[in-house]
């Protein structure tokens, strides 16, 4: 009997529960938190689309690989020619 | 029944999946079913809209910068209010550690849904605003198992995963949380 009543305590209870009002944010404060968590996703969107850190990483050395590749090469051409120069036509004091 | 919470779980997945790409219309559909039911239960949990307020922000924004694994058989919505759950814990934390900020709980007015009748409605606003009180006189243990069993429209066993605790600890608890609010209905003061 008693636990009868408990039950029937605990079923209105959970009733009165179920029944209290939904709340909800106001108009503008919940416009603000969508456009944040978009505005988010639009990141996350965007870093999606950028190739992977890896290939990123060998265009990187491959683009500037070319340049130190150019200036190298050019340099050791100069300096080989300014070499040969100083050894044809001879420097006082080099013997 | 059943059906309907397959079709719902099935929708939720679809979701997932979708917001995982990045998905605008599939953020905006959680955001339209989710947001009363995740402020409501933040609110009746900290007892503060403001509180609310911020901690449901910072929900959203973890939904849209790492959405779950979409997993059949686990559905958003208990990832959704374990998060806000976390997140008041957290606050809760931090707050302490800010003796600062101890003080300032304020009351929360909550406007209650339109009514048939006026005799109905000072009815519903008086048993809702001793339910509200006794609600608040509850430990956060009691109070967050009873708020996601009543409100949530979770599950006995999702609710048990969003506590992080066995359903058997959950039966128990809400046993007692219900005795309590029943005593603190019957005493108000």
């Amino acid at each position: 009997m008693k636990f009868n009543r408990e039950q029937s305590e605990e079923t209105e209870l959970d009733h009165l529960l179920a029944e209290l009002p939904l709340l909800d944010l106001p108009e503008d404060a919940a416009g603000r938190q969508e456009a944040a968590a978009l505005a988010c996703l639009a990141r996350r969107r965007r870093r999606r689309r950028r190739p992977p850190a890896l290939a990123r990483a060998g265009e990187m050395v491959a683009r500037f690989g070319e340049w130190l590749l150019v200036l190298l090469l050019g340099g050791g051409y100069l300096l080989s020619a300014i070499c040969r120069a100083l050894t044809v036509y001879g420097v006082p004091g080099v013997p | 029944m059943v059906d309907e919470m397959n079709s719902d779980a099935r929708l939720e997945q679809s979701w997932l999946e979708e917001l995982r790409l990045g998905d605008e219309a599939a953020f905006r559909q959680v955001y339209r079913v989710y947001r009363p039911r995740l402020y409501t239960f933040l609110c009746r949990l900290s007892g503060r809209a403001d509180v609310a307020e911020d901690l449901l922000q910072e929900v959203w924004l973890r939904l849209a910068s790492n959405p779950p694994q979409p997993r059949p058989g686990l559905p958003l919505g208990p990832w959704l209010f374990r998060v806000a759950r976390n997140l008041f814990v957290s606050y809760l934390r931090n707050r302490n550690r800010d003796p600062g900020r101890t003080g300032e709980l304020t009351a929360l007015e909550i406007q209650p849904a339109p009514t048939p009748g006026p005799q109905e409605a000072l009815f519903e606003l008086e048993t809702s605003g001793v339910l509200e009180k006794a609600l608040k006189r509850l430990s956060l243990s009691e109070r967050e198992a009873l708020l996601l069993v009543a409100g949530s429209r979770l599950s006995s066993a999702e609710v048990a995963e969003v506590l992080e605790i066995r359903p058997e600890t959950l039966r128990k608890r809400l046993s007692r949380a219900r005795a309590h609010l029943a005593e603190w209905m019957r005493r108000p003061e």
